[in-house]
């Protein structure tokens, strides 16, 4: 066999494996475990590693002195994701999980595991979901929606709760789903049984999960009212259980479970609930202050998503909504399919209006609207599958491949030049330059400092300390035990010992900048990090400190 | 008088019959008429049968998003290339640098535009110092007498500065293209020349507050207010002994971010109201017609309403003015010196605000 042959024979089980559901999954978690070892650790991702460890000690703790770790509890579950108080399910695995596999500080790669898991979770229901609405291009366009764009790699790439929110909010989905269109009564009670519990998960990791339960109730309210109804006629064959569906008045089972299982498992999973339970929920609920435009997670989203992925959700979207409306006026149409459309608009909906209305944890990038990514990606993948078809009837898989490879493809291009991911703005904003002339920000927070230590290493005199502007302590730790900081070199604490600054530009506020360069007498930078003449980070070097 | 329909040529201003270049040039015009007819009528011909044949409503849209994933997918990839192109090389920094090396002069300044492109800091020469301003509206600009903009053209967020720069009449006398920067030169209409800027003389200064001398801690000063009640000013009251524990003032010259911009201050930090006056002594202070400042908060804008403070102006122990300030973005105040003028005297700055106003930026010159 000539090495042709052989490559061609490795494409042609690699395409297989793509095609299977499992093994995109499996080639995406991969993807996400290899470059999940980067050096950008910004300061809301420390937080949260942070946080979870806090977490995870709690846990470890509890079985053997229960009285006295729960009198820590409240230190142990302080400050929230985006400072707000909430769960922390999703960073105390993320930090059990490293606290299994880490090998120093330098081993950024053990925190984030947590999150490649979710998101080859994520990938495999996205793969199982669009091949179920869009056939089997859907079940290979849907997860590349979704993760070929810088913004959402990035997402996979750090530590949080986000992307296993987004996997349990799709999870609670194909669950409700499989409950109402499953075979038999027994297999649509187990999937009840899994939304139920999942949604309690859900909660647990975040608490605006809660719209989930909203968007799903009223899309059994629609069904209902509009003959979506998706239930196929089971004879009552192997039923020889109490027929729990009937008892329940109408109320979908699914709903039924989330109602009662949900609240459940989510107080079991959040100590942070136990002391005061309706507070808590009431104080993690409660609206952050609306962002002003254009900042906040719709901006990014708007200004930071590829333009043509951004048409294609949007295509979808309206796609969507427009058949789940007009199935009541046209009663010959699939109401199963009609179904499924109402369900991913109404689901994409609630995400996105968790994140606009502040009820979503406050985070960096896409964070607070990722739930909705997923059920965006699944419209557009069958918005683009069904426009392939309906323009190119003759060549429908040609049409849906090309449409595909011109749409993703300057994600694709983006993702590969962004360093660090999150610097990266679409051509809708104008990229970086576009989006600083906006106020949008420029990164996460202050992980973009790590490419100025190359200048630091190079330039710095022997033995100079450095003080380090906006950027998690944690990071310059795994940076010095990379040996990305040079040996020699010491890291101060104030501005006053300092020799040499490197300050973080995150588009925010610049007061501690400009006490440090006051402090350093250095009105002029002698190095920085830009992208696309935007300034990430900037140095400063007191007189002779600076080679 | 109306022509006679019966003579030839009609106009009754030629009487004499068409020739052949006339009944040539006619019948041309009557063909190009007949052609242009024909041809409306098929493009009509044309437009209603393709109207007939006109796609379904449902293909007509997937048409429509198809091509606008092709375009948008299209553009999107083309993007990094015409960014690329937009942006300024080495070799165009490195010729504003060499150009503002050679033509900048004191009272010279660059801004940049937009502001956010901040390489200039760092590539242009010290005798060019850059301005980090995000607008220019408003601004004094102290001891500027020449902007030197510069442009990176291709790139957003240039309307604010540019347009600062015009509302102060000040007109480019010279424009200069350095591949994708532009370089314009602009004298200012009327320039602030101050006779002193008393935040750089904080050498000599000296803080008290409540009659009770601040310490000097390195470059800064620690203040304990006496207890509420002992708010007599001046050394010659008798001293209260301040409380264990009580708010204490730093005061320091300083860099602060305040409405966006970086402020060469004196950074007042009381750590709740300035119930007890603060009292900034600057000796021997040139003093001209104006005394004018801006006070504002540092860092973040806070939220509400926004505290205000009183700055009270005293010359030689004289009240010269006063103004009540409301700290929203970076507040200016001015008062008429002109009775002082020309002389050097000692300038006091007294501070007072009843709610809590946070780290403070305060600056003032004397002007002409």
């Amino acid at each position: 066999m000539s090495r042709l042959d052989a490559l061609l024979s490795r494409a042609a089980r690699l395409g297989r494996l793509l095609g299977r559901p499992a093994g995109l999954a499996v080639v995406a978690g991969a993807v996400l475990v290899a470059l999940a070892g980067h050096p950008y650790l910004s300061r809301p991702e420390a937080a949260a590693l942070e946080r979870g460890r806090r977490a995870a000690a709690f846990w470890a703790t509890l079985p053997a002195s229960p009285g006295r770790t729960l009198s820590g509890l409240d230190p142990a579950f302080a400050g929230g994701s985006g400072g707000r108080p909430g769960p922390a399910l999703a960073e105390a695995v993320s930090a059990g999980l490293e606290a299994l596999v880490r090998s120093g500080p330098a081993d950024l790669r053990a925190g984030r595991l947590a999150t490649a898991a979710a998101g080859a979770l994520l990938t495999l229901l996205l793969a199982v979901l669009g091949h179920a609405v869009a056939g089997r291009a859907g079940g290979l366009l849907a997860p590349a929606l979704f993760w070929l764009a810088p913004r959402t790699l990035a997402a996979g790439l750090a530590a949080g709760p986000d992307v296993a929110a987004a996997a349990l909010w799709l999870l609670v989905a194909w669950a409700y789903r499989r409950a109402l269109v499953g075979g038999d009564r027994a297999a649509r009670m187990r999937a009840a049984a899994l939304s139920g519990a999942c949604f309690g998960l859900a909660l647990a990791v975040r608490a605006d999960s809660v719209l989930l339960l909203a968007a799903l109730a009223l899309h059994a309210a629609g069904a209902a009212a509009f003959a979506w109804h998706p239930h196929t006629p089971v004879p009552p064959t192997r039923s020889t259980g109490p027929d729990l569906e009937a008892r329940l008045h109408g109320v979908p089972a699914p709903i039924a479970a989330m109602l009662v299982l949900g609240p459940t498992v989510a107080f079991a999973a959040s100590p942070w609930l136990w002391p005061a339970p309706v507070a808590r929920v009431l104080a993690a609920l409660a609206p952050a202050p609306p962002a002003a435009w254009p900042s906040g997670p719709l901006a990014v989203l708007a200004f930071a998503t590829p333009g043509a992925v951004l048409w294609i959700w949007a295509g979808g979207f309206a796609l969507a909504g427009a058949r789940a409306l007009r199935a009541p006026v046209r009663r010959d149409r699939d109401p199963g399919a009609s179904s499924d459309d109402a369900l991913l608009a109404a689901l994409a909906l609630a995400g996105l209006a968790g994140g606009a209305l502040g009820l979503a944890p406050r985070g960096p990038g896409l964070g607070p609207v990722l739930p909705a990514l997923p059920f965006l990606s699944l419209v557009g993948a069958r918005g683009l599958v069904a426009a392939a078809h309906a323009t190119v009837p003759t060549w429908p898989r040609r049409a849906v491949a090309a449409l595909a490879v011109v749409a993703l493809a300057p994600g694709a291009i983006a993702a590969a030049r962004a360093r660090p991911l999150t610097s990266a703005w679409s051509e809708l904003a104008g990229g970086a330059p576009g989006a600083a002339s906006r106020g949008l920000p420029r990164q996460d927070g202050g992980e973009g400092a790590r490419a100025a230590l190359a200048d630091v290493a190079a330039r710095a005199r022997p033995g100079a300390r450095i003080r380090f502007v906006g950027v998690a302590p944690e990071a310059v730790r795994a940076w010095a035990a990379r040996g990305l900081l040079r040996p020699d070199l010491a890291v101060a604490d104030g501005d006053d010992e300092a020799d040499v600054a490197v300050v973080a530009v995150d588009g925010g506020s610049r007061d501690a900048e400009y006490q440090t360069r006051a402090a350093l007498r250095a009105d002029r930078p002698v190095a920085g990090v830009y992208v696309d003449e935007v300034p990430l980070a900037l140095v400063y070097a007191r007189a002779g400190a600076w080679r | 008088m109306s022509p006679d329909p019966h003579t030839p040529g009609g106009d009754g201003r030629r009487g004499r019959p068409p020739g052949l270049i006339g009944t040539a040039a006619r019948e041309a015009a009557a063909e190009v008429a007949d052609t242009t007819r024909t041809r409306i009528a098929r493009a009509r011909a044309a437009a209603a049968s393709a109207w007939q044949g006109r796609p379904p409503l449902a293909r007509a849209l997937a048409l429509a998003f198809a091509l606008g994933t092709l375009a948008l997918g299209a553009a999107g990839a083309a993007w990094p290339v015409v960014l690329a192109r937009r942006l300024p090389s080495a070799l165009d920094w490195a010729a504003a640098a060499a150009l503002l090396e050679r033509d900048a002069r004191p009272g010279d300044a660059v801004v940049v535009s937009p502001p956010w492109a901040e390489r200039a800091r760092e590539l242009l020469p010290a005798g060019a110092p850059v301005l980090q301003r995000p607008r220019l509206a408003g601004e004094d600009l102290p001891g500027v007498r020449r902007v030197w903009l510069l442009s990176l053209r291709g790139l957003p967020g240039r309307r604010a500065v540019d347009a600062g720069l015009a509302a102060r009449g000040a007109g480019s006398l010279l424009t200069l293209r350095l591949g994708s920067l532009e370089l314009a030169r602009h004298d200012l209409a009327d320039p602030l020349l101050p006779l002193a800027f008393l935040p750089d003389r904080v050498d000599s200064l000296s803080v008290s507050t409540g009659g009770v001398d601040c310490e000097q801690d390195g470059a800064a000063f620690r203040c304990t207010p006496p207890p509420a009640g002992a708010d007599a000013i001046g050394p010659s009251e008798p001293a209260a002994r301040p409380p264990p524990g009580a708010a204490t003032v730093r005061v320091e010259r300083t860099l602060r971010e305040v409405d966006g911009a970086p402020r060469a201050c004196l950074s007042v930090e009381p750590g709740g109201p300035l119930a007890t006056p603060l009292v900034l002594d600057f000796p021997a202070v040139t003093v001209g017609r104006v005394l004018r400042g801006h006070v504002g908060l540092a860092g973040e804008a806070p939220r509400g309403a926004p505290p205000v403070v009183r700055v009270s102006v005293q010359i030689d122990g004289e009240e010269a003015g006063a103004a009540e300030v409301p700290l929203l973005g970076w507040a200016a105040f001015q008062i008429d010196t002109s009775r002082f003028a020309a002389r050097s005297r000692d300038i006091a700055l007294v501070l007072t605000s009843a709610r809590p106003a946070g780290a403070l930026c305060l600056d003032a010159v004397t002007a002409p």
